[in-house]
């Protein structure tokens, strides 16, 4: 769960840097295409559902009876 | 979204107007899911119909967008705190509605028709209006 956790940050993290470096050096953007922002906000996105399906699934079989 | 998922006790689950609520919710769900299936895409068009009908198409929409929320949103909820069913019955109904939600409630509706209402009508042949935790 917290390796889970730690990935759903990371990606975020990684979306939000990109985008700074982007908007902060152009030279960045020379070197890496833009479509990649679009492709990690969309990797975060379903990284996140995953985590809350997940949770989900958990809070479901490991409660009390 | 969360304050709906928090709103009822789990109790209120195994009762007759929830029963009522969730399976009337499924039926619509099936009839809409499987009219949008097999339907014709120029049926419910708007260019095709008079402002009456177009309405009631409109309100149509609004059934089916509100009956998908209460279904997803109940039977997850279901899954998570009362379900009694074996846990590995349990697994599987849970794959069933996340696979079933790329047709929206469809999943959830299976659930309910196959494990959430003899469920609850154990708890009513019992004799008791509420059952379980």
């Amino acid at each position: 769960m917290r390796t889970f956790r730690a990935v759903v940050i990371l990606s975020w993290l990684a979306t939000a840097l990109n985008l700074i470096l982007f908007m902060a050096f152009p030279a960045y953007s020379r070197h890496v295409p833009y479509e990649i922002e679009g492709l990690l906000f969309f990797v975060a996105l379903l990284v996140f559902a995953l985590y809350k399906v997940y949770q989900l699934y958990r809070a479901g079989m490991n409660r009390s009876k | 979204m969360l304050s709906l998922w928090k709103y009822v006790r789990n109790e209120w689950f195994y009762t007759k107007s929830a029963a009522f609520l969730f399976t009337t919710s499924a039926i619509l769900v099936v009839i809409f899911v499987l009219s949008a299936e097999f339907l014709p895409d120029s049926f419910g068009n708007g260019a095709n119909y008079s402002a009456a009908q177009q309405a009631g198409f409109a309100l149509l929409g609004i059934l089916f967008g509100t009956s998908n929320i209460i279904l997803l949103i109940g039977m997850f909820r279901f899954w998570v705190a009362c379900d009694q069913s074996r846990p590995i019955a349990r697994k599987i109904w849970f794959a069933v509605m996340i696979v079933g939600l790329l047709r929206l409630g469809l999943g959830a509706a299976a659930y309910c028709f196959v494990a959430y209402i003899p469920q609850v009508a154990r708890g009513f042949s019992k004799g008791s209006s509420t059952v379980g935790t």
